[in-house]
């Protein structure tokens, strides 16, 4: 509830219920610059990079290298599971860490025992205690993201240990190292739905930036739809509007 | 008394009818999902059919099953009632075209995919929503989450919106297309325009 308040502080214009379909994005200008520059990086490096890491790495590697990422960011995950109150996801979240810890990485929580797998970060624990994604960014090399989530992101770099060990240096280039596999792998793992987004979009940005919203929105109630929709929910919306075009269809 | 015994049991009857009604309407939807998909996979298996004629037999089925007029213009929104007539019939031939081109490309490369209907959840109002996993099982990537949004319809039903991991393809494409009209300056002939150029570059690549 604390959080809430803090939250509903810091993002007061987002706040205020989207009354629309649409995302808040006040620096669009600006926006759409870095995205043209992040595309271009995708274009000329991550893509290429991504293609050749499909071609040559095996797939059982890839999957543990995947896994191995996954691990290490445990700790921040149990402990938004936590702060969310959701202690069944958290003991699936520390059994599958022990088991994954204890078989270096050889048993897959998931597909070996049935604990389903559930990212969550901090930026979903402010969502959870009803903070709005507010203002819509994208960054240089991270990508898209909003207010609340950028908050999100740094406060997770706190929450997992891994950030106070070892000399200042090693953990840069470890942070280096650990984000740039993670951008491979996730390019390489969705390479042709990202091919096919870019290719069929006439405006690339604009469906980016809605497929963003959506989908942490869809996080944040971890694919559920939400019991207690605020009346100019986006759901909610979406029902009452394709209901007026079917009185006026009639 | 007697009046309010039979009120009681008239609201009791016609509570216990709607909720029976909405049970058979839900397994119904659920029903007509499967028999979709079991017709997509037969498509794609049956050897003797030109490719051609898959197309076309796949251009039929989506619009059999989808409510694309209802869809084309949920995807536009407001700019659809200050459009002229000629606008809207053109916006409206540009969005089947587009569609059948992204499909059937989509369509054509199909590599295995099945569905699997896990449910039902009817909507506050007449919209039933018909859940299901997408499994792949050429995919590194684990089952997709698909919501198929149903509206009845003459003894039977039509898509209105499918939600892939709860991302819903009309609310991608309306603000997509929003984005576009937006910054033209509120033209609806720049959204045309766009749609055109887009067809001509998926006739390119299909």
């Amino acid at each position: 509830m604390r959080a809430c308040l803090i939250g509903s502080y810091i993002f007061i214009p987002a706040c205020k219920p989207a009354t629309d379909l649409s995302q808040s994005d006040p620096i669009e200008p600006f926006n759409r610059k870095v995205f043209t520059f992040n595309d271009a990086l995708d274009q000329t490096i991550l893509r290429p990079a991504a293609l050749a890491y499909k071609e040559t790495v095996p797939k059982l590697l890839r999957q543990d290298i995947a896994n191995f990422l996954r691990w290490l960011d445990t700790p921040s995950i149990l402990a938004n599971n936590l702060m969310q109150g959701d202690l069944q996801q958290a003991t699936k979240t520390l059994k599958g860490f022990v088991l994954q810890s204890v078989s270096l990485g050889s048993i897959d929580p998931e597909l070996d025992y049935g604990l389903s797998y559930r990212d969550e970060d901090f930026g979903q624990t402010l969502g959870v205690y009803g903070v709005e994604g507010g203002a819509y960014l994208v960054l240089p090399l991270l990508g898209p993201t909003n207010l609340r989530d950028t908050v999100g992101r740094t406060v997770d770099v706190f929450l997992n240990p891994l950030t106070y060990i070892g000399p200042e240096s090693g953990r840069t280039i470890f942070k280096l190292t650990k984000g740039s596999l993670e951008a491979l792998t996730f390019r390489a793992g969705y390479f042709n739905e990202i091919d096919e987004l870019r290719a069929d979009s006439i405006d690339y940005y604009a469906r980016v930036r809605t497929i963003y919203g959506q989908k942490r929105r869809a996080a944040i109630n971890n694919g559920k739809i939400p019991r207690n929709l605020p009346p100019a929910d986006s759901i909610d919306a979406f029902d009452g509007q394709f209901l007026k075009l079917l009185k006026n269809v009639k | 008394m007697l009046r309010a015994t039979c009120i009681i049991f008239a609201v009791f009857f016609v509570v216990n009818m709607s909720s029976a009604t909405n049970i058979t309407d839900g397994k119904r939807a659920e029903n007509f999902i499967e028999l979709l998909s079991s017709e997509v996979l037969e498509l794609t298996q049956n050897r003797s059919l030109t490719t051609e004629h898959r197309r076309q037999k796949f251009g039929n089925l989506v619009e059999k099953s989808f409510d694309l007029p209802l869809i084309a213009r949920f995807v536009l929104g407001r700019p659809w009632n200050s459009a002229t007539l000629a606008q809207r019939k053109e916006y409206l031939e540009l969005f089947m075209e587009i569609v059948e081109l992204t499909y059937s490309k989509r369509f054509m490369e199909y590599s295995g995919q099945t569905i699997m209907v896990t449910g039902h959840a009817l909507g506050k109002r007449k919209f039933i929503l018909v859940n299901s996993q997408l499994s792949n099982p050429t995919k590194e990537t684990a089952n997709l989450k698909v919501v198929w949004r149903l509206i009845p319809r003459k003894n039977s039903f039509k898509i209105i919106d499918v939600a892939i991991e709860g991302i819903s393809m009309a609310i991608t494409k309306r603000n997509e297309y929003s984005s576009v009209i937006q910054r033209s300056g509120g033209q609806l002939s720049a959204l045309l325009d766009a749609m055109r150029k887009q067809i001509a570059k998926l006739k390119k690549t299909s």
